[in-house]
């Protein structure tokens, strides 16, 4: 087996761009449900292999420091991005029933996938600057989900909108809002391969002004 | 197991003996061409032995006798009717320490193998040595000094010069017994290195007391315990999901 | 007193008050006496030689003196008129040196090797000894079988065989009476194969036994391997065997003096009877009383020990250097 660490990368970012496609067109209905059926089930067959060719790779080459570091974060890596797919295609079906789209879930949509190509090619150019940059752009996508939320909440108790309409749009942002977490777990990820710090559940990075 | 066109191996029921000690007992194995192949196990457990047979070098050391079938190229090679020097020409051997021939050029070391087969011209040797060192990735370090004695150079690349010496005679299979053990790990990372290079025209059979590095270098792992097989297969398998736990325990640490 | 309580309380205090085991004398005293009686010793046994190299020049010096270098050039050796030159028996110690080496170097070699290689270890071990047995035989014994059995065998089979096969060569020309040149040579040849073979075997052993396996591994034939791993490499140490059993055959006495004929002359045929410096001695010291003759022969002597003396430096320094680049 002939495996190295930067094979396991190249995997993981053809992985990730099948994921940013899904995510990209998981709310453009001129789109049919049976091609993103089909990228689902590209990113699948990437999750089944990677998490092997992971296992493999440090059972047969014995890695250490930075390789060992990177094939352990491919493998949660790998995770996040299977679950970024599932959110995105998960989405479509309640952003079906909206009538109107607000700007907001336009904007919350444009800042997640900011931040996974943020992620991703902090992934790729080691760059712990852009990764932090990343982890902090959190707080605006929280902020974006509480805003939709609040503003759907009120139109549904004035009755100007159906429950129908407002409970999906609330979770069409729900979704969103957590690609952007999962963005965050592979930026800290991204951290952790280039400096070996674990930097996860540090209040002071999320809520830096 | 049926033998398909790619086996380039087949060992049938070996059993060895060293007078009443029963070393190697009844141990069936096929191997691939172009492919590693690694024996694995505790010291005593027969794999040197095993590896020995078959090119019949067992036959050097008094006491020692084998039963059962070595099938290469449609023959029994363990047969008394077969030549072992015939045998030999077609199944090298690169042994634990490093063994050029002292009072001979690193040049007249790789050609050797060679000369004994009749093989004089000149320009021929010199073409087939310098093939072989560079298959054996010592080509650069030695070629403005081929004349210089073997013993000169360091115990790494002594043993390259082996790698190249018995690769000079063109085998079709190499048996390596613990190749680098006597070497520091600089000088064994570049033997492991130029053995993914080698498998191309080669089939290896190593054996090694470094389970790390068969589960590096080999494609296939075979498992030994006191002249047993206890288990085979890709090496993927067996130090990921090894199915005997005799095996699991080895390839853990927990004994041996 | 004070200064001696003193003493008593240090170390080496203490070590001159112990019991000495021999002549109940101090530790650093019964050292002194060892290595000065060592010094002693060895000295004398420096000077014993120096002493006999003396007495050898004292003895000779007539000779030398009223003959001056012909004593080493001319070829008579004549008692009765009391001519004497070396030549004929330098010539004699070295043909038959010469010859014995020639035979016997090559036998030794293979000897070695078959014992070594190709033997199992106990047949080894037995003919192993059989071979250093032969060291063994008194050279008087191999003189009378010379006598009795070898002579007659030449002189009844072996020569009349060369004579008819190669009786062109000036070698082998001229009548054989069973003693002379060749009888003399046979004989040493025998008596110096065990020095050869086993010093040989010794060196053969220094082979690892894988680098032996690695030359079998490349499909060598045992023969191939043994000249490839065994006697390439140690040719410096089968050369300082051949030296030494040289020397040993330069200074062989009596089984010579009984088989050479005592004929102190210079012929081409290996048939020829001849003499040897060391059977000149032996056959003549008896009955020589002139002052000249006896001159001569320690002048002779004289020669041999030079010579033996040499042989055997040369050897052990082959040997010792190819000990030390075997390391």
């Amino acid at each position: 087996m002939n495996m190295t660490s930067q094979q396991l990368i190249d995997e993981i970012l053809e992985m990730a761009s099948v994921v940013e496609a899904i995510l990209d067109k998981c709310m453009d209905m001129k789109i049919p449900k049976d091609k993103l059926e089909e990228l689902e089930n590209k990113v699948n067959q990437f999750h089944i292999k990677i998490d092997d060719d992971s296992f493999k790779y440090i059972a047969l080459k014995q890695p250490h420091a930075r390789d060992l570091r990177i094939a352990l974060s491919m493998m949660k890596i790998n995770a996040q991005l299977e679950r970024v797919a599932d959110e995105a295609y998960n989405l479509r079906r309640y952003y079906n029933e909206l009538q109107i789209t607000p700007s907001a879930i336009k904007t919350l949509h444009d800042q997640v996938k900011k931040m996974i190509r943020g992620a991703i090619d902090a992934l790729v150019t080691n760059n712990t600057y852009q990764a932090t940059e990343v982890i902090k752009s959190d707080r605006y996508a929280n902020e974006l989900n509480r805003e939709i939320m609040k503003e759907y909440v009120e139109k549904m108790k004035n009755n100007e909108m159906s429950f129908d309409e407002g409970l999906s749009g609330i979770r069409v942002a729900k979704n969103l809002e957590r690609i952007g977490d999962l963005s965050t777990n592979i930026a800290e990820d991204v951290i952790f391969i280039v400096s070996g710090s674990d930097i996860r559940h540090q209040s002071q990075l999320k809520e830096q002004k | 197991m049926t033998e398909t066109d790619n086996t380039v191996l087949n060992v049938k029921n070996l059993n060895v003996w060293y007078g009443d000690f029963h070393a190697v007992k009844g141990i069936s194995l096929e191997y691939q061409r172009n492919t590693i192949s690694a024996i694995i196990g505790p010291s005593g457990c027969g794999k040197s032995t095993y590896l020995r047979c078959l090119n019949r070098i067992h036959e050097e050391t008094p006491g020692a006798r084998a039963e059962g079938e070595i099938l290469f190229q449609g023959e029994n090679i363990l047969s008394k009717m077969v030549d072992p020097v015939r045998v030999r020409r077609s199944i090298g051997m690169v042994f634990q320490k490093p063994n050029p021939f002292p009072g001979m050029s690193i040049y007249d070391n790789v050609v050797v193998g060679l000369k004994l087969q009749g093989i004089k011209k000149k320009n021929i040797l010199m073409e087939h040595a310098e093939k072989c060192l560079q298959k054996a990735a010592l080509w650069e370090e030695v070629k403005d000094k081929l004349n210089r004695p073997g013993m000169s150079l360091s115990g790494g690349q002594q043993q390259r010069l082996c790698i190249a010496r018995s690769l000079a005679v063109s085998p079709p299979i190499l048996l390596m017994d613990e190749p680098t053990s006597a070497l520091d790990p600089i000088a064994t990372a570049k033997i492991e290195e130029l053995m993914s290079e080698l498998k191309k025209e080669v089939t290896v059979i190593i054996v090694t007391h470094n389970m790390q590095q068969a589960a590096r270098i080999a494609d296939n792992t075979s498992f030994f315990v006191l002249g047993d097989l206890i288990e085979h297969g890709l090496s993927e398998e067996i130090f990921t999901n090894p199915k005997n736990k005799k095996t699991e325990d080895y390839i853990s640490g927990k004994f041996g | 007193m004070k200064s001696e309580s003193t003493l008593k309380n240090t170390i080496s205090g203490s070590l001159s008050q112990r019991e000495a085991s021999v002549f109940n004398w101090a530790p650093q005293k019964q050292d002194q006496f060892v290595f000065a009686s060592m010094r002693v010793l060895s000295s004398f046994v420096i000077l014993i030689l120096v002493a006999l190299m003396v007495m050898l020049i004292k003895t000779a010096w007539p000779v030398l003196v009223d003959q001056g270098t012909n004593f080493f050039t001319q070829s008579i050796w004549n008692p009765v008129d009391e001519e004497f030159s070396a030549l004929p028996l330098i010539y004699g110690t070295m043909i038959t040196t010469f010859i014995a080496v020639i035979i016997a170097a090559p036998i030794s070699i293979m000897v070695a090797l078959f014992v070594n290689e190709v033997l199992t270890p106990k047949l080894a071990k037995l003919v192993g000894l059989f071979v250093e047995m032969i060291a063994a035989v008194p050279s008087i014994v191999f003189g009378l079988w010379g006598i009795f059995y070898l002579g007659p065998f030449i002189k009844n089979t072996l020569a009349p065989f060369l004579k008819e096969h190669f009786g062109y060569l000036p070698l082998f020309q001229g009548p054989s009476f069973g003693i002379g040149v060749l009888t003399a040579s046979l004989i040493l040849s025998v008596m110096i194969t065990p020095t050869i073979t086993s010093i040989c075997r010794e060196v053969f052993k220094t082979v690892p036994a894988m680098r032996k396996e690695g030359a079998l591994g490349l499909g060598a034939t045992k023969f191939e391997m043994m000249l490839l791993t065994i006697v390439r490499p140690s040719f410096s140490g089968i050369v300082g065997a051949i030296v030494l059993g040289t020397g040993r055959a330069l200074g062989e006495t009596m089984a010579v003096a009984m088989v050479i004929g005592n004929q102190p002359q210079i012929k081409a045929s290996l048939f020829a009877p001849a003499a040897t410096m060391a059977s000149i001695i032996a056959n003549e010291y008896a009955e020589a009383d002139s002052e000249m003759h006896i001159a001569a022969l320690c002048g002779v002597g004289l020669v041999l020990f030079v010579l033996t003396l040499i042989v055997n430096l040369v050897a052990r320094s082959i040997v010792w250097n190819y000990n030390r680049s075997s390391k």
